[in-house]
């Protein structure tokens, strides 16, 4: 069966593009325009994976990726130190951090592994 | 471009960046402007992301105060540090213009607002030109002299237009 990832983003075109790769590489994806949409949705939907960008306006992330049982991948086009980012993936369900703008391959491969 | 003498002339400027040569950009005016005492506004990078990179390009950090409105979104934060103001997030205009005023009475030599296009995400344009004017005359009423940046991007092109109106000249980099 086909694993789900969520899409977090508020940028419209993030989301679609994500998604259609993703689908074009065997995942099925579901979609959320911020950090309270996806905390919404996750009461009743699982996915195996959320990508979420780091940056959106409602609730912070800092409150959200707490509240989120499964995998979180953070997806960030705001630039951290390198200390940060280390910080950042200590979340116990953090398990990536990939800065945008990220290279769709790179994007699918880190995917995969985090599903595996 | 000599953004010394463009900031002799004109008390707040607004810099058009192309994207992909931003951040060379950004630690070269920073370089140039830390020499005095400089606030710097981060709408984009944590501030320990900005000093990390501006120390490997040996910029004088000493001499600069950052406003950061990235890292209280990402991490708990206290409200201030040793050389940093946190505020809440990009959009929370009415704190940053608090931390703003109150670095005023500083009397920084020199004010970098990183950047107005970060603003559009979160506000309307209105509410965006409303918050530049009134921190623009706050901040030259204090002798401070202002470097707004905004990516030279097409669908930027109104709300450009519309800062132009509150700052003393728009420089194109290139």
């Amino acid at each position: 069966m086909a694993k789900t990832i969520m899409v977090v983003d508020d940028e419209e075109d993030i989301r679609s593009s994500v998604k259609t790769v993703l689908e074009k590489n065997g995942f099925s994806v579901i979609t959320a325009i911020n950090g309270d949409d996806c905390l919404k949705q996750l009461k009743t939907k699982k996915p195996d994976l959320v990508l979420m960008d780091i940056m959106m306006p409602g609730t912070p992330v800092r409150d959200v990726v707490p509240q989120i049982k499964g995998k979180v991948i953070y997806l960030s086009v705001v630039r951290v130190s390198e200390a940060e980012r280390i910080d950042l993936l200590k979340s116990k369900n953090v398990v990536d951090f990939i800065q945008k703008p990220f290279d769709i391959n790179e994007l699918v491969k880190r995917v995969k592994k985090a599903t595996a | 471009m000599n953004i010394e003498s463009e900031l002799s002339q004109n008390r707040a400027v607004l810099l058009l960046l192309p994207s992909l040569e931003y951040n060379d950009i950004i630690v070269d005016v920073a370089k140039k402007l830390s020499k005095e005492s400089l606030c710097y506004v981060t709408l984009n990078k944590t501030q320990s992301s900005l000093r990390e990179m501006f120390q490997k390009k040996k910029v004088n950090v000493k001499n600069i105060v950052f406003v950061d409105a990235i890292t209280k979104s990402i991490k708990n934060t206290p409200d201030q540090t040793d050389g940093c103001y946190f505020v809440s997030s990009p959009n929370a205009l009415t704190e940053i213009s608090m931390v703003v005023s109150k670095i005023s009475r500083h009397n920084f030599k020199y004010l970098i607002f990183d950047s107005v296009s970060n603003l559009l995400p979160y506000e309307n344009k209105t509410t965006i030109i409303k918050f530049l004017s009134s921190t623009i005359s706050r901040l030259t009423e204090g002798n401070t002299r202002c470097v707004f940046y905004a990516l030279r991007e097409q669908e930027q092109e109104q709300l450009i237009k519309e800062c132009s109106m509150f700052v003393n000249k728009v420089i194109e980099v290139k």
